[in-house]
């Protein structure tokens, strides 16, 4: 499936390229700002609505397979307006959750498939995150230095080990130790 | 599944091997049910943790972003943006203030007043970053004033405690050169420019801001030349700190 031409946005995510991130800014923020504070929110509940949702996105982004064929725009809309109700829940305010539902909002197909991959994602990098947390001090640190494109050499000073060897073996075993906890979640 | 195999998925999620050995293993991915689980496996991860990674260095730049576009409504403190100079409504201040900066500094340091041009802080944001320490508001508090006395010993206070926060660090580090306590500055942003994390690129931008600072436009210049040309931002403020000197 062919990518939507939005899809720059999500390889300046992926990049951190200000310019075009800017652009995002510029183009989707009005209509998050102006939703949010129409609904019990202030402009800081947005900023950080929006904010959680481009980081999201950006998870995702570095999915090898990911696509976007629908408008950014309105897939960053769905996500906010359903955090935002999230939020509100969990402040047990049912009124103004009930006054956003009662209002008519019917994002495009495309949009909601590109919601349910996302939602898709959210849940995957949960479990991941959960595994990881788990692993020990040295695991994560030794993945971290290793995810930064550290060499093996170099990572092995730092943390330690004997040579590149070793930090190959102990890469292996946390890898390893990382999928036996995620398959121990389901 | 060896650890032959998994070496070699590893080169292959790293880019490392030929053409061929590449086309051996998504055969192989095809054929072998176990290996192409392995491989799916490894690249999900690689992918989690590439994510992570640069995470940290896309944070900042949303957050200056969400300054920008998302301005408080009522009558928030006012910090120092990136983007000032696209602000049409701080020229007339910020001209009035560079007037007496460049005037005290004229006298003060060699380079005249290409320092106090470029040293525009980013606002610091611990608080933002989920830490319940004490210090840590004040801390933001009194940098993202521009009182950085006063906050060199709460980042002190708060760092020992909370060493591996690099922003942090880095305000040290800033709040040390804006105090004219250079030597513990350059120490600082040494590390950071040597540790490759995601404030590396501007350890190596304020090591150049140090050396503008005691009129070493040689050294500044070796300095700018480590920012890598992905960061796009640091690269535009090097392309013209540069252009200045």
């Amino acid at each position: 499936m062919s990518n939507h031409p939005d899809f720059r946005y999500i390889i300046a995510l992926r990049d951190n390229d200000s310019r075009l991130l800017e652009e995002l800014y510029r183009e989707c923020s009005p209509k998050i700002l102006s939703w949010v504070t129409k609904n019990n929110g202030s402009a800081a509940d947005a900023r950080d609505l929006f904010q959680e949702a481009l980081i999201s996105l950006h998870h995702s982004a570095h999915q090898p397979d990911f696509t976007l064929t629908c408008p950014i725009g309105g897939l960053i809309f769905t996500i906010c307006r359903n955090k935002w109700i999230n939020q509100l829940r969990r402040k047990k305010k049912e009124a103004e959750v009930r006054i956003i539902e009662a209002e008519r909002y019917t994002p495009e197909s495309a949009t909601v498939s590109a919601y349910e991959r996302w939602e898709d994602d959210q849940l995957e990098k949960q479990r991941l995150d959960a595994g990881f947390a788990q692993l020990s001090a040295t695991c994560q640190q030794l993945l971290r230095l290793l995810a930064r494109g550290i060499s093996s050499s170099e990572a092995a000073e730092r943390l330690g080990m004997t040579n590149a060897n070793t930090v190959y073996r102990r890469k292996n075993a946390c890898l390893s130790r990382w999928r036996e906890l995620i398959e121990g979640q389901r | 599944m060896t650890d032959k195999d998994f070496q070699i998925i590893d080169a292959y999620l790293q880019g490392d091997l030929s053409e061929e050995d590449r086309q051996g293993v998504e055969e192989r991915a095809v054929s072998s049910a176990a290996f192409g689980e392995a491989l799916r496996e490894r690249r999900r991860f690689a992918a989690h943790l590439a994510a992570k990674s640069h995470e940290e260095a896309l944070r900042p730049t949303l957050s200056v972003l969400g300054e920008q576009f998302f301005p408080d409504q009522q009558g928030a403190v006012v910090r120092p943006l990136r983007p000032w100079w696209r602000r049409p409504a701080v020229y007339g201040s910020a001209a009035a203030i560079l007037l007496v900066f460049a005037l005290a500094l004229s006298f003060l340091f060699p380079s005249g007043n290409t320092y106090a041009e470029f040293a525009q802080h980013d606002p610091l944001s611990i608080t933002e970053r989920g830490t319940a320490l004490a210090d840590a508001a004040a801390a933001e508090t009194a940098f993202n004033a521009g009182d950085y006395l006063r906050a060199i010993p709460l980042l002190e206070r708060y760092l020992a405690d909370q060493a591996e926060d690099e922003r942090a660090r880095l305000a040290l580090g800033i709040a040390y050169l804006e105090s004219n306590e250079d030597e513990k500055a350059v120490n600082i942003f040494t590390e950071i420019a040597a540790s490759e994390g995601a404030l590396a690129a501007y350890g190596n931008w304020y090591l150049a801001l140090a050396a503008v600072k005691r009129g070493d436009s040689a050294a500044a210049l070796i300095f700018l030349d480590k920012i890598p040309s992905t960061d796009t931002y640091l690269t535009e403020k090097a392309n013209r700190l540069r252009a200045s000197l």
